[in-house]
């Protein structure tokens, strides 16, 4: 994957709500300048996410059809994606929900509504911490 | 008690001129039996008036039953009368007393008569005419002079028996009078005993019925065990409830009767109970009609003399309904702030991304307008997080990560945090003194949520350029914070409803100081589950000290935690 040597390049973007996938994008390809693939559910992430090559995916929790959770556990399950890390995205406020998805595999959880402006370099962040720690324990 | 011993010293000091005397007393014990029975008819016909009044009032059929009882009683005394009587005073005077009190004895039948037919006014009406009352005046004062009569003629034989006897005999005949008035009054004593125990054990039952009729009617299930978990009493909710009939409940053990697998979850609090405490706990149980149902259960210990307990009384309530209700309540509010998130967080981006220039330069009346929009969202979401945070502290479903934080470590966090939000306003944040070194077992997120709402609060109210300053006070066990400001103060009128959910200040513009009215009901809440209290007081020199007090941690902590 093209940004294994140390820069975060490709989000597969997971989001049932229309206009928050529409602001997401926005966020994500213009100030944050990444390539986007957007996904509208999790059925459509688990067909896309084999052949999107992401170096992140950036998963909605609360989703009709496959939720946030079930499409991290196919996810998982495929060799593409196995060890892909994946930043959930919730309107929970509930610590105890927080847990467990951090519990599920999850890198990080980020809270609904997110700061625009910030996300991206949040994100960045998030990726580095993992793909050091992925490294170290690899 | 006494009357026994007194009539046993009387036996005895009669016993020794019993045989000189004998032949003499024959007559005598006959005059004194006829002195006690005269005595007994004026008691029972006492009685027969009691009883009368009573019946007037209440009209209780079972006073009528009693009435006939007596009635016999007093024909039968009058006839006796007439066997005993040898006195030739007395025999004259026995037919106007038996007339008398005949007449009596019906006039008592015509008002119980009268009450039933005629109702309670017309009867009392009747009953107390002057030809009746001089009818009761006449046949008690017959009574009262036979019996004087009666006491006259034993003295006059008491006197000329003393004549015929000795020392001796006079001890013996005056042991025998005491005797003999002992048993008298004893056995008239033993009479009235007899009536006023069966006018109690009436009264019991009727009492035993109402109670009955009243425990069947509550709509939960009550039960009585013993110290053996043997079931004394139940209530016909409590046999439903179970669906086991009712005979075949009193008698057999809890164990018994609700099943191994039920007893087991019993057994621990009807213990407690039985040892003495009051156990309130919710249990959820199997309904007879195979439905699993939320039951709230009250053990409440029953105690005997010194404080022993003699069983336990059971109430369960069931509170399925409730519960069902609370968790709908629940699951809606977190649906609802959950669901208004979704818009708001497409809402707040879009305004977040228009305001950070990232869809190219913003005129600035745009910008400010964005802000208003902005910050008008911010306090939306302000107010969901406030409504589901009341929620769950309401229902008790918020979880407190109690932990040993350092008072500092408390105090900084929110003070960083509300450093902004005065720097914004122009307002001097500073901490009064230094803050002593404590530690408290609580949960600090919490604390700080706490602090931060009375800071923002401070801040919010405070002129620009004024001081909000925090003190920091620990000793006996408690810390309290406490934040002053140099604001306008709370006005009399709205201090007891500063702490409730939603009051808003008179005067205080929402829009401008952003606030959902929840805060200090939070604030306050939160104190109170971890152990401590807030409150308000006006400063002296104008503006308001908030403050709050949290427990300190102490030794007994871990003991503590351990038995949650």
């Amino acid at each position: 994957m093209s940004a294994r040597c140390g820069e975060l390049r490709r989000i597969l973007y997971v989001e049932d709500d229309e206009s928050i996938r529409a602001v997401g994008l926005l966020v994500l390809q213009g100030v944050g300048g990444f390539e986007v693939i957007a996904c509208a559910s999790g059925e459509e992430a688990i067909a896309l996410a084999p052949g999107a090559r992401a170096d992140l995916i950036l998963l909605d929790v609360n989703m009709p059809g496959l939720d946030g959770r079930e499409t991290l556990a196919r996810l998982r399950a495929l060799a593409q994606t196995a060890t892909t890390p994946v930043v959930f995205l919730t309107a929970t406020q509930q610590a105890d929900d927080v847990s467990g998805l951090l519990a599920m595999g999850a890198v990080d959880v980020i809270g609904k509504p997110f700061e625009p402006m910030s996300l991206p370099d949040r994100l960045r962040e998030i990726w580095a911490g993992a793909t050091a720690a992925g490294k170290k324990a690899g | 008690m006494a009357g026994v011993a007194l009539l046993a010293g009387a036996v005895a000091s009669a016993y020794f001129g019993l045989r000189a005397v004998n032949e003499t007393l024959r007559v005598e014990r006959l005059a004194l039996r006829l002195f006690a029975d005269i005595e007994g008819l004026q008691g029972a016909l006492k009685d027969a008036e009691a009883l009368e009044s009573e019946f007037l009032l209440t009209g209780e059929p079972a006073l009528t039953a009693r009435f006939d009882t007596l009635r016999a009683k007093i024909i039968a005394y009058s006839a006796d009368l007439g066997k005993r009587v040898e006195h030739p005073e007395q025999r004259a005077a026995l037919p106007a007393l038996t007339i008398a009190l005949l007449e009596r004895l019906d006039a008592v039948t015509q008002t119980l008569q009268d009450r039933n037919n005629r109702g309670p006014a017309e009867a009392l009406r009747r009953a107390y005419t002057p030809d009746r009352t001089a009818l009761t005046r006449r046949a008690e004062r017959l009574l009262d002079e036979a019996s004087k009569r009666q006491q006259r003629i034993v003295a006059v034989r008491e006197s000329a028996a003393a004549e015929d006897l000795g020392f001796l005999e006079r001890g013996a005949l005056v042991g025998i009078l005491l005797a003999i008035a002992l048993l008298g009054w004893s056995l008239r004593a033993g009479r009235r005993q007899e009536l006023a125990r069966e006018a109690a054990e009436a009264g019991l039952q009727a009492r035993s019925r109402e109670l009955r009729l009243l425990v069947d009617a509550v709509p939960a299930m009550i039960s009585y065990v013993d110290t053996a978990e043997r079931y004394l009493l139940h209530n016909r909710a409590y046999a439903e409830w179970l669906g086991i009939p009712s005979g075949r409940i009193d008698g057999r053990t809890v164990r018994e009767v609700v099943g191994e697998a039920e007893y087991e979850q019993v057994r621990p609090h009807l213990a407690r109970a039985l040892a003495g405490d009051e156990v309130h706990y919710d249990r959820s149980q199997r309904h007879a009609d195979g439905s699993t149902r939320d039951l709230a259960v009250a053990y409440v210990p029953h105690f005997g003399p010194a404080r022993s307990v003699l069983g336990c009384y059971a109430l369960l309530t069931d509170i399925t309904n409730l519960k069902q209700l609370s968790r709908a309540k629940s699951e809606f509010v977190s649906m609802v702030s959950h669901e208004l998130r979704t818009p708001a967080t497409a809402m707040l981006g879009a305004l977040g991304l228009v305001a950070g220039g990232a869809a190219g330069p913003v005129p600035e009346p745009v910008g400010r307008l964005v802000e208003i929009a902005n910050g008008a969202g911010g306090r939306l979401l302000k107010l969901l997080d406030d409504i589901l945070d009341i929620e769950k502290i309401e229902s008790g479903e918020i979880p407190l990560d109690l932990r040993d934080a350092e008072l500092k470590e408390l105090i900084e966090p929110a003070l960083a945090v509300a450093g902004p939000i005065a720097a914004r306003k122009g307002v001097h944040l500073e901490t009064a003194g230094v803050v002593p070194a404590a530690t408290l077992r609580t949960d600090a997120a919490r604390v700080s949520q706490v602090l931060g709402n009375l800071l923002t609060n401070a801040i919010q109210f405070s002129p620009d350029g004024a001081a909000v300053a925090v003190g920091v006070q620990a000793g006996e066990g408690r810390c309290r914070i406490s934040i002053r400001d140099h604001g306008p103060g709370v006005s009399e009128d709205f201090r007891p409803l500063l702490f409730q959910k939603f009051s808003q200040a008179p005067g205080a513009e929402r829009g401008r100081t952003g606030r959902s009215g929840l805060g200090l009901a939070i604030s306050k809440m939160l104190v109170e589950r971890l152990g401590g209290r807030v409150g308000y007081e006006p400063a002296a020199s104008g503006g308001s000290v908030f403050w709050f007090e949290l427990p300190l941690a102490g030794p007994g902590d871990a003991q503590q935690t351990e038995a949650k």
